[in-house]
């Protein structure tokens, strides 16, 4: 096995389209991190003065008495006031998920990146295979075919691995780099749950485990990388199309008794298990006041369904290239 | 490079009642083979006669519908570890791309087992001897038809097999490539290496193969040593100066054997007589006063006999083809 997997590595490290993967996903990333930090716009300072003219040249309090035209200036001087508190608080919760440790959670919210990448790295190293004529040649220098696509597949995960390494490192670096911590914090802070964070990491992990999977079983069903691909996108639309029907079930609607075995499909869990371990790990909402449950016990279901999926992917997969005749 | 064998009998393929079947297509029809240690096998047939299945099937590529194969003593199952004693080219040689000749040779070599060291002395070897050195750093996806050709008998041959199975090695190779790669195939048997050889030149099969098989339809029509199958289509000949004398001749002749007339004038006689019948037909020509003015053996080149054996109708090949 040994043998194999040094020479997956000459294989790979030497492949300018996965060395461009390798590249492309941290600076997909980064960008995005970037983008998103800056593009979070501060209101004007609160000036009272200038707002109460304003309002006077609308026509506020005009043909009313003095004190009575003065009472629904204040009042509406002191609306505006509150939504200016609101506009600069929603701000710095903007800006808060930038600031580390809560910007692993926000990097790794991104990982939607790497998942598309492992996709498309199986669906090249086991595809391209087929394509090149090259399993032929590598099944008559080793015809141990479980190893070889063990090989294959651990070669992508390590890739993956190291991906969100890289992805881990980014949500470190690039608050320093923007310098994000200098942002004034909202005025209610929940601590950061490491926990969560852990759940998002497993999460992601398991799911990179199940779209490896799966991309390994449509590679080598369909003996094409980039038919494999097509299948992939096929999947996702049969998928919403059965959850369309199925949500339309009483018990599994929003607050159903059996709505959480939805998230037994692959990309509803993967959705579900993002936004609970979000939740959990980050502890802030969108605007001020909105209060998030931060109980990771839902995120359990998804996890391990996902988990199921990668070992039924996996076992098909093996199970097909095992058997099948070598043609190409 | 020698290669250590063990001093058995047994066949180094065998297959018995091999049938593969796709879909309602019948590729290879209950194939009975025995391949001996040592020396160039010739494995022969039309297109379609399926050679090249039955090649995948050897080499666990392919798996059967019925019948059994054995590899160097063991079954032909993907993984054996008699695999790690055979080296392979099959149809068209495929490689990365992307990667050198001495990249690719390194990937197959690690897959095989092989160490980083032992590669190291290999490599430069097996491109030496299939004359790639000067190409051994360039990228495959430029190489030519033949370069892939050379490259492919190099990766047979970088782990230094006791069995070494070509399918249409010198596919695509130039003259001068067709020549050395025959001298690399007679150097290998000479080096005490099975070389079991799949090819449609059949000049290539006649020189380099010591005993040979011939499919069609999916079955062995003839399978035996080469000399003997070509000793079988030989034909005493004599040519006489008239279409007369040749007649005068015929029934002389036809007292040895099976005789017929041929040419336009029909000048020569061909008789199918025993071994070393040619005196005594020139005793008894002489004996009614005919003098042929030429007499000797006219021998059938492999061609011939492939052309007679698989234009034939499959009952009459299967009856009367086997020369062993």
């Amino acid at each position: 096995m040994s043998g194999l997997l040094r020479a997956e590595w000459i294989r790979l490290r030497k492949r300018r389209s996965i060395q461009a993967i390798v590249i492309a996903v941290p600076l997909l990333i980064a960008v995005q991190f970037a983008a998103g930090y800056l593009s979070i716009s501060e209101p004007p300072p609160f000036d009272e003065a200038a707002i109460r003219a304003e309002l006077i040249a609308q026509g506020y309090g005009q043909g009313l008495p003095p004190d009575e035209a003065e009472a629904l200036l204040a009042g509406q001087v002191d609306a505006k006031r509150q939504e200016h508190e609101f506009r600069t608080e929603e701000a710095a919760i903007a800006r808060a998920v930038y600031v580390f440790p809560r910007s692993l959670v926000t990097v790794l919210g991104s990982s939607v990146f790497v998942l598309l990448a492992l996709i498309l790295l199986t669906a090249s190293a086991v595809g391209d295979e087929f394509g090149w004529g090259t399993i032929r040649t590598t099944l008559i220098a080793f015809g141990n075919r479980r190893q070889v696509l063990a090989a294959r597949i651990l070669a992508v995960g390590v890739v993956g691995l190291v991906l969100f390494g890289l992805v881990l490192v980014l949500g470190a670096v690039l608050p320093v780099l923007l310098g994000t911590g200098s942002a004034r914090p909202p005025a209610q802070l929940p601590a950061v749950d490491w926990a969560g964070i852990g759940a998002l990491l497993l999460g992601n992990v398991v799911a990179a485990a199940t779209v490896i999977g799966f991309s390994a079983f449509a590679t080598v069903l369909v003996r094409s990388g980039s038919v494999a691909l097509v299948a992939a996108l096929i999947y996702f639309v049969i998928e919403a199309a059965i959850l369309s029907v199925l949500v339309r079930l009483e018990p599994l609607q929003e607050g159903g008794g059996a709505a959480w075995l939805l998230s037994g499909f692959p990309l509803r869990g993967f959705v579900t298990l993002g936004n609970v371990a979000t939740a959990a790990a980050s502890g802030l909402g969108h605007f001020p006041g909105q209060v998030l449950g931060r109980d990771l016990g839902p995120a359990a279901f998804p996890i391990v369904a996902l988990a199921a999926w990668a070992v039924l992917f996996g076992a098909l997969a093996f199970r097909r290239f095992g058997r099948m005749d070598i043609v190409e | 490079m020698t290669v250590a064998t063990t001093m058995d009998s047994a066949p180094v393929i065998a297959t018995t009642g091999l049938v593969k079947r796709f879909r309602d297509v019948e590729a290879v029809a209950g194939i009975d083979l025995q391949v001996p240690r040592g020396g160039v096998y010739g494995f022969l047939g039309p297109n379609g006669a399926g050679k090249t299945t039955t090649i995948r099937i050897l080499l666990a590529l392919m798996r059967p519908s019925r019948g059994s194969v054995q590899v160097l003593g063991e079954p032909a199952r993907p993984g054996s570890p008699a695999f790690l004693r055979v080296g392979a080219l099959v149809e068209r040689p495929a490689f990365y791309p992307y990667l050198s000749a001495v990249d690719n040779l390194r990937v197959f070599g690690l897959m095989s087992g092989m160490s980083e060291a032992r590669l190291a002395t290999a490599i430069p070897e097996v491109l030496d001897r299939v004359g790639m050195t000067a190409a051994a750093r360039r990228s495959t996806g430029r190489f030519s038809t033949g370069m892939r050709q050379r490259l492919g008998i190099a990766v047979a041959l970088l782990r230094q097999p006791e069995l070494v199975i070509l399918d249409e090695p010198t596919n695509g190779l130039d003259p001068n490539g067709v020549v050395d790669v025959r001298q690399l195939i007679a150097g290998l048997a000479h080096d005490g290496l099975t070389v079991f050889l799949s090819s449609h030149v059949l000049t290539e099969v006649e020189q380099l193969c010591q005993r040979v098989a011939i499919l069609r339809e999916g079955r062995i029509i003839a399978e035996g040593e080469t000399q003997a199958m070509l000793r079988q289509g030989e034909r005493l000949f004599a040519r006489f100066e008239s279409a007369d004398e040749a007649a005068r001749a015929l029934p002389v002749a036809a007292s040895l054997g099976e005789a017929t007339l041929d040419g336009d004038p029909p000048t020569r006689l061909l008789v199918d007589a025993p071994d070393g019948s040619g005196p005594e037909l020139s005793k008894r020509l002489a004996a009614v006063g005919l003098y042929p003015a030429e007499l000797g053996i006219r021998r059938q080149s492999l061609e011939h006999v492939f052309i007679e054996l698989t234009h034939d109708d499959p009952a009459a090949g299967a009856a009367g083809g086997t020369a062993a």
